[in-house]
């Protein structure tokens, strides 16, 4: 067996895993905090990671330092900080709409995820421009 | 951007892996070219010309040509 497909299979069990064991907990002490959410997401970062990309000795896929790999990692770059600014107003309306105030920091992190983007633009494009 | 990469590679007689291997890339990313779902960079388009004994013009065609 492959590498890659050993290496999904591990540690989609091991997140699986995870997961089960995370919901058996909240059920009977109603407990789901910081390990979990930690635990879950590195595990889930990992399995992704392992399906997504190839092994260059086993040439089973995209290589994340070929410039098709790149353009991928750029593409999926972008998309992900739009969604994840939509989830971020989506937690400052829950909150606002469940506490009935904003969580201060979560306020912060929505409006440095607005400007980060463009500022890091402003940055990048500064780079590229010719002076007279 | 369309481009004739399968037609010269098979005239050649090279398969998609061997093509990626000559040019260091994967065979996803030749299937992507070949496919037109990803523009190569300038240096990918120069060694898939040279790997593949023509040049970049050949190879590639830009939307002028395609109408024509």
């Amino acid at each position: 067996m492959k590498t890659r497909k050993l290496g999904a299979i591990i540690i989609g069990t091991a997140t699986l895993i995870v997961v089960g064991y995370s919901i058996f907990k909240f059920i009977t002490e109603r407990e789901f905090g910081f390990n979990e959410v930690i635990t879950i997401g590195a595990l889930l970062m990992m399995f992704f990671s392992a399906i997504t990309w190839g092994n260059k000795e086993e040439k089973d896929g995209i290589l994340p330092e070929e410039e098709l790999g790149q353009m991928i990692m750029e593409k999926s770059s972008k998309v992900s900080y739009f969604v994840l600014v939509f989830f971020i107003l989506i937690a400052v309306a829950a909150d606002k709409m469940v506490n009935g105030t904003v969580n201060i920091f979560l306020l912060g992190i929505l409006g440095l995820a607005m400007v980060i983007l463009p500022f890091v633009e402003f940055l990048i494009a500064k780079k590229y421009q010719w002076v007279c | 951007m369309e481009n004739k990469i399968k037609e010269y590679r098979e005239k050649k007689g090279i398969s998609q892996g061997g093509l990626a291997d000559l040019c260091n890339v994967s065979r996803q990313t030749i299937n992507a070219i070949e496919n037109n779902k990803y523009d190569p960079s300038l240096q990918l388009a120069f060694n898939l010309a040279k790997t593949l004994g023509v040049t970049v013009d050949d190879l590639f065609l830009s939307e002028g040509e395609i109408e024509k």
